[in-house]
């Protein structure tokens, strides 16, 4: 495939090859012999010339548009000359017979239509009769051998646009697209130099680029390029050096960094399914706490085991939760989401497990079913399961050992068939200790737990998550696909988020709507200035695991009720080790006061 | 080269066409088209205008002499009509040299109406007949309705117009001074859709356009490096394509005569 942004010539100058993507940006306009066109179509008030060698086997639909467009009828049989400007109606068009009874060298058409001097001759060259256009003081010549329908040249006050035989007159007469076409073989056989074709703000730029050897910024006609060059030396041949030029516009380099990011993205995807051995449940990353996930996502996905989903709000449990029952055995039944949090303390229990009629007053002739009920078959998500009251937690509790339950106010024992997914924010060891949540229930639920890191350890993955999040986030809004610069990427590395993947989104998408161009910088990535408050989030292994190691320290005095000399033993570390981290990271005496009355008791 | 290229450029055009041009450094003319005599539209301004600067050079007419014009001695009911004169305001004053100005720089129609009334239509047609020019003719007023629905038309002559051109280019109509004065005039022309359409404006051009429903016709003196006479004239075919027809001859005029 040939490359599209590429310049090739020798150190001398002689231009080997130039790019389809160059032909109409970079190449002089009005080239008195062209050397091809840039890809592209018949655009209003574009004018254009054709030769039918024979009327009579114009093809039906090339006619019609034909004439359509010249807004004339044209003759049934013979060579007929038509010029118009597209799409007609203002323009008179000339059609023109041509006289066949003379088949060899002739002028069939010299004159001036739409203010452009338009002259076609058939020559002979070695017996090969051919077709010149001269539009203007530019001239083409196309072969006239084969069985075709027509010779096209369209052109405009910028020159010839386009030239060739065709047997598609009417696609390209309607509008239709045709491809870009350099002629090679003339870039082999004549010794063409770089400065006869190129424009010479372009050439500078070829120059400038290959004796820097840094990419050179150019703007040639309306249109800025940039040009970096890779010189390659021949190997054969000692004397003569390639140079090879890239030049690329914004909106190639941003099609490139699209395609590259989406490369990125199914490499990785790639490594994570060999890791994984398959589903990915729509966690990116590449790093090894998020492998270990998916590892025992996959483990647990597809049995009918109980999972407990903990970590921050606005990691992605609810999103993880759905994912599990995609991949389950479940997935063609229902997929049942409840947040425990948003329901009414009272109707807690007739939500979850349905009621007869009578139950209550108010309560629905015929009775309700619960979502016990309306997730048979399928999955029940139980979202902020640590808001479940105490006393409906021994009933839930109840259903999940012996997977039976009564409606409210009902006589008739139910089978509750659903794979439970529960998910908190909270720390359930610390609330069961507090006696907030049943320890019984507790390790009833805790089967299988997956701990979703927060998104500020996950630093290391950021790029891949805003990559995926990015389309949808445009599509959503309605704007062109961006992407995301890297300086955008590391001031958000920078901040904390509190918010997790939600504010994540919320950030993306206003930096969305904040952009002016197809990539998002770091000004318009906007975080909220409470958090960012100018102490960077430090997210060394270092920092990493002192701040864990800090939590750890401040769980474990919780949980010992201050006690230093427990909280050590808890930790499994010395008595002088902890006091000495105590001091370190700076731990109040408060949380450790018992332990100071303690000693004094002692 | 300019018979085929014009041919060519006329192949297939339907209704009448004319064009008459002359290569004022070799004095070559050619004529084209199918048609030579056009219901004269605005064109027939000119007559009035040449008999005018005959009437004020014989010393017939002051050029200065001023009349009060009354709208409803000239009602015009055509809407819109070229010019301005209709939308001044009723009494407005205006001299003779007022009226060909409007005539022959915005082909004014009441202008040309008023200046006919002056110097007298037959009077007109008398100068023309007496100069050799004996197709061109006016029979009435522009939008003279009750005529015009009787069928009578006014009429110019492609080839008569650019004789006409001719010798005031060489300074022979009339008098070199009339003739030289005539062309400053014409020069004023302000309609720049056909022959001046191609020129950058520096580029002076003397000449005359006619417009109407189914007529255009443009001509005059194109004052190059190297000048042309060009006339051309269009009936009963699509008005608008016809312009881009007449762009196209006078490029091939001009390509001609370089």
């Amino acid at each position: 495939m040939k490359p599209r942004n590429l310049i090739i010539a020798e150190n001398g100058g002689r231009l080997l090859c130039v790019g389809d993507a160059l032909l109409s940006g970079a190449v002089k306009k009005k080239l008195p012999k062209p050397l091809g066109y840039g890809a592209g179509r018949l655009r209003e008030t574009d004018s254009f010339a054709v030769f039918v060698p024979d009327a009579a086997k114009l093809n039906e639909e090339g006619r019609r548009t034909l004439q359509q467009v010249c807004d004339e009828k044209l003759p049934e049989t013979g060579s007929v000359i038509a010029a118009g400007v597209y799409p007609g109606g203002e323009v008179k068009s000339l059609i023109k017979a041509v006289d066949n009874s003379q088949t060899g060298p002739a002028v069939l058409l010299d004159t001036v239509f739409h203010g452009q001097r338009l002259y076609i001759e058939r020559t002979a060259d070695k017996m090969q009769l051919s077709l010149m256009f001269q539009i203007d003081e530019q001239q083409v010549t196309l072969p006239l051998c084969g069985d075709v329908s027509a010779c096209l040249v369209i052109f405009c006050e910028d020159g010839i646009r386009f030239y060739g035989k065709t047997d598609e007159l009417s696609s390209l007469l309607s509008g239709g697209d045709y491809p870009a076409y350099c002629d090679e073989k003339r870039l082999s056989d004549e010794n063409i130099r770089i400065e006869q074709i190129l424009e010479e703000e372009f050439v500078r730029g070829l120059e400038s680029a290959s004796a820097s050897g840094k990419p050179q910024i150019v703007k040639v006609r309306e249109k800025i390029y940039l040009i970096s060059c890779m010189g390659i030396p021949r190997v054969m041949d000692s004397e003569k050096q390639l140079f090879l030029w890239k030049a690329e516009t914004e909106s190639d380099i941003l099609s490139r960094l699209q395609e590259d990011s989406r490369q990125y993205i199914g490499l990785i995807d790639r490594r994570q399914n060999d890791m994984t051995g398959g589903y990915t449940f729509g966690l990116r990353g590449n790093d090894q706490r998020i492998g270990r996930i998916r590892y025992l996502l996959q483990k647990a996905a597809v049995t009918n085991t109980t999972i407990l989903l903990t970590g921050e709000s606005g990691t992605g449990k609810t999103f993880l939760a759905k994912e599990i029952h995609k991949c389950s055995s479940r997935q063609n039944k229902a997929f049942v989401h409840v947040n425990c949090a948003a329901i009414p303390y009272n109707l807690i229990e007739s939500e979850l497990f349905g009621y007869e009629s009578g139950a209550f007053t108010g309560a629905r002739p015929g009775g309700k079913a619960g979502y016990f009920e309306m997730a048979r078959g399928g999955t029940l998500f139980l979202d902020e399961i640590t808001e479940l009251p105490l006393p409906l937690q021994g009933k839930l509790l109840e259903v999940i050992q012996n997977k039976t339950y009564f409606r409210v106010g009902g006589e008739k024992k139910r089978q509750a068939d659903v794979r439970l997914i529960a998910a908190t924010n909270r720390n359930l060891p610390e609330l069961v200790a507090h006696h907030r949540f049943r320890e019984d229930l507790y390790y009833r639920i805790n089967v299988f737990t997956v701990q979703i890191p927060p998104l500020r350890d996950r630093m290391n993955s950021l790029f891949l998550i805003v990559a995926d999040l990015l389309p949808e986030i445009c599509g959503r809004l309605g704007v062109d696909q961006k992407v995301i610069s890297t300086e955008a990427i590391e001031k958000m590395r920078q901040y904390r988020w509190p918010g997790n993947i939600r504010e994540l989104e919320n950030v993306i998408e206003k930096a969305c709507i904040l952009s002016n161009g197809r990539i998002i910088l770091p000004d318009d990535v906007e975080l909220t200035q409470e958090e960012n408050t100018g102490e960077k989030y430090n997210h060394t292994l270092r920092a990493q695991r002192e701040a864990f190691e800090r939590e750890a320290i401040v769980n474990a005095l919780k949980i010992c009720r201050g006690s230093r000399i427990k909280a050590a033993e808890y930790l499994d570390i010395g008595k002088t080790s902890l006091f000495e981290k105590l001091k370190k990271y700076g731990i109040t005496d408060s949380l450790s006061a018992e332990s100071e009355e303690e000693r004094k008791g002692r | 080269m300019i018979t085929t290229a014009i041919t060519d450029r006329l192949a297939n055009v339907d209704g009448q066409f004319g064009v008459d041009y002359i290569n004022l450094g070799t004095d070559q003319e050619f004529f084209f088209g199918n048609c030579q005599v056009f219901s004269g539209s605005g064109a027939v301004m000119l007559m009035a205008i040449v008999e005018c600067f005959r009437a004020i050079s014989a010393g017939e007419l002051n050029e200065n002499k001023g009349f009060r014009l009354c709208q409803k001695d000239y009602k015009d009911d055509a809407e819109p009509s070229y010019g301005v004169l209709k939308y001044l305001h009723d009494g407005i004053e205006v001299t003779v040299s007022d009226l060909y100005n409007l005539t022959a720089t915005v082909s004014d129609n009441m202008a040309f109406n008023v200046l006919t009334d002056i110097l007298g239509i037959e009077k007109i047609n008398q100068t023309f007949r007496a100069l050799g020019y004996t197709d061109m003719r006016i029979n009435r007023k522009i939008n003279d309705r009750k005529k015009m629905t009787e069928g009578v038309q006014n009429y110019v002559s492609v080839r008569e117009m650019a004789a006409l051109f001719h010798r005031i280019y060489k300074g022979q109509l009339i008098s070199e001074e009339v003739s030289e004065n005539l062309l400053s005039l014409l020069k004023q022309h302000q309609r720049t859709s056909m022959i001046p359409y191609i020129f950058k404006e520096t580029v002076p051009i003397a000449h005359i356009t006619g417009f109407d429903e189914d007529i255009i016709i443009d001509g005059g003196i194109v004052l190059t490096e190297k000048p042309f006479i060009l006339v051309m004239a269009a009936q009963d075919t699509d008005i608008r394509k016809a312009q881009t027809i007449m762009r196209d001859i006078t490029q091939i005029c001009h390509l001609n005569t370089k």
